[in-house]
């Protein structure tokens, strides 16, 4: 699960990698190289591209976004924070930052305003986001 | 797996070495080669030559072994060994068949061609059939530039001809040495000599001037990362001047045979290799699993810091950290070689040497179309052999993933304008932006249409810069 907070808030991407990979190095150490690959599959879960945007760059990258539901649940939640012709949809095979975007969206943690053709994301306070995909 | 299935796995490359220990050549029949590699959207070298059919080692790790295991042709009863024609080969190179479009394209032009793509140039084959030498003496004597692969043992009988053409420096070798523990690389390698007799060869004829690489490739985690620091040292010990790397990939989809021996891999290596692959892949890039980048840092990061110190070319054939090529070569080819220029007569229309570029100039300061990878400059990038990716006979004869195109299509394709259907996909695990794992990202689109992508910095590179003081501006 991407740490949504992370490039939201600006954090020191640098220092989150840094520590991950000190944590391995650490382990390659001192556990067994079973426990190591076990590890790294709980650290170094792959990233979604989408990881390497900056939501506010969105509009630039796409002229359209997609997003693909795999339950009506998804979408319903969606139409209850889009109207279509603001329609967001996001080039990925795997939505549940997405999922975990609406539901930010939903508790309040991030608030949209559109400007124009800019959609513009606000975030008050870091947050954490842990969100079980059906 | 039980004990008798292991048995049974095992069995299979020893009786594979066994058969082909001293198999000979069909004298009619010839293997047709060289071939234009479908790796050339990002291949300096994509031309490659076999001087036979398969090899007669029976490497685990393999990716030709994934290739041929699908090949009907290349089991049971009637697998046949064939070599090259020596003297169509001859009349190819000195201009003999003026029409013949690798003379157009590439041999006319003097290009540096690889030997050793699908099959090892000096395996068994060699001992009993003497195709390379004659292959070896041609090149020699035409002063022509080739790159060597190779693991085999039969090098060492061709020594004194590498010695007697020495000066002309036309040669580079590179060796194949993914680790150092000699009883792993046995049961990993099969029939393969052990990575200590590599060195040595690497190093005998580094001796003699020409210009050798290391191929850590593929890096296969549990096997290439035990023993690390002594393979850099061995790289200084036998003055190797470049290294190459690339972590291995797992095709899932492959043949059952192919699947048990990776099964097996993962058993010598001490960890579910397949569940491995799949939880730390990125599924962009289709069923070719390649890890994620955060898995690979550490090691690249290490070799990286070795080549930066020791003055070694760090070249990087992965997608992932192929950003950090010292050349526009990945397989470690200079970027200049005083001695004997022809050998950096490699090709620059493609992506590894494209990318490269935008790194370097990011890190130098600069900004907008400098750090964006752009579709004319990478199919128009290199005047001297760009003609060929515009050839629409080359794509219909020599490129195998035609898949998706239908027989009509296929002759008004040229590599070019296949490589623009996989440029404007972002859905293709092709795509720049899901190849490169987001090292670039798409930002509009050319006067073409085509899109156009820009260099993202990520956090490692702030690492390395701040941290361990690297100049990533400085290859």
């Amino acid at each position: 699960m991407p740490d949504l907070s992370e490039f939201l808030t600006g954090s020191s991407e640098s220092d989150v990698f840094k520590e991950r990979q000190r944590v391995i190095e650490q382990a390659e150490k001192d556990l067994p190289a079973s426990d190591v690959r076990k590890k790294e599959i709980e650290l170094f879960a792959p990233k979604d591209l989408l990881t390497f945007f900056k939501w506010s760059d969105v509009t630039t990258y796409f002229d359209s976004v997609k997003i693909y539901f795999s339950s009506k649940e998804y979408y319903g939640l969606f139409r209850k924070h889009f109207k279509v012709s603001e329609y967001l949809e996001a080039n990925t095979y795997h939505i549940e930052h997405l999922i975990a975007f609406l539901v930010a969206l939903e508790k309040g943690y991030i608030k949209i305003e559109v400007d124009g053709d800019d959609i513009i994301l606000k975030s008050e306070k870091p947050f954490e986001l842990g969100v079980t995909n059906g | 797996m039980d004990e008798k299935e292991v048995q049974d796995i095992d069995n299979l490359p020893l009786e594979w070495l066994r058969v082909n220990y001293s198999r000979t050549c069909d004298a009619k029949d010839h293997y047709s080669s060289p071939r234009l590699s479908s790796e050339y959207l990002d291949c300096s070298m994509p031309l490659t030559f076999d001087s036979y059919n398969f090899c007669s080692y029976s490497c685990k790790y393999c990716f030709a072994a994934f290739f041929k295991g699908n090949n009907p042709m290349l089991k049971g009863e009637g697998l046949q060994l064939k070599s090259v024609d020596v003297k169509k080969m001859e009349r190819m190179i000195t201009g003999k068949m003026p029409n013949d479009l690798y003379w157009k394209f590439f041999f006319s032009k003097r290009y540096i061609m690889q030997w050793g793509s699908m099959a090892d140039p000096f395996c068994n084959f060699e001992k009993t059939n003497k195709v390379g030498e004659q292959l070896i003496k041609l090149f020699g004597d035409n002063k022509y530039p080739i790159r060597f692969s190779f693991k085999g043992q039969e090098i060492q009988t061709y020594l004194p001809l590498f010695e007697k053409y020495k000066e002309a420096k036309n040669f580079v070798f590179q060796s194949s040495i993914i680790g150092v523990d000699p009883v792993l690389a046995s049961k990993i390698e099969v029939g393969a000599p052990s990575p200590d007799f590599r060195f040595k060869m690497l190093g005998k004829l580094g001796e003699m001037g020409y210009w050798t690489i290391l191929r850590l490739r593929p890096f296969v985690i549990g096997f290439s990362d035990i023993g690390l620091d002594e393979l850099l040292e061995n790289c200084k010990k036998y003055k190797i001047r470049g290294i190459s790397m690339e972590f291995f990939a797992l095709d899932f989809k492959c043949s059952k045979e192919v699947r048990k021996q990776v099964t097996r891999l993962g058993d010598l290596l001490g960890y579910d290799i397949e569940r491995y692959y799949k939880d730390l892949s990125s599924h962009r890039r289709g069923s070719y699993m390649r890890l994620n980048r955060d898995v690979k840092e550490r090691w690249v990061r290490k070799i990286y810091k070795f080549c930066y110190d020791n003055n070694v070319v760090f070249g990087c054939s992965d997608p992932d950290y192929k950003e950090l090529n010292m050349s526009g070569s990945c397989c470690a080819l200079p970027e200049s070689f005083p001695e004997n220029p022809e050998i950096c007569n490699y090709t620059r229309c493609q992506q590894t040497d494209k990318l490269r570029l935008l790194r370097r100039n990011y890190w130098r300061g600069k900004r907008g179309d400098d750090i964006q990878l752009k579709f004319g400059n990478v199919v128009n990038g290199d005047p001297k052999f760009q003609d060929f990716l515009h050839n629409n006979r080359l794509f219909g004869n020599d490129i195998v993933y035609k898949t998706s195109y239908l027989t009509s299509e296929v002759v008004n394709t040229t590599p070019a304008s296949c490589m623009r259907k996989f440029w404007n996909n972002l859905r293709s695990p092709n795509a720049p932006m899901n190849y490169f794992e987001g090292k670039v990202m798409p930002v509009g689109r050319d006067e073409d249409g085509n899109l156009v992508y820009e260099y993202k910095v990520h956090p490692y590179e702030e690492y390395w810069t701040k941290d361990l003081g690297i100049d990533l501006g400085r290859y």
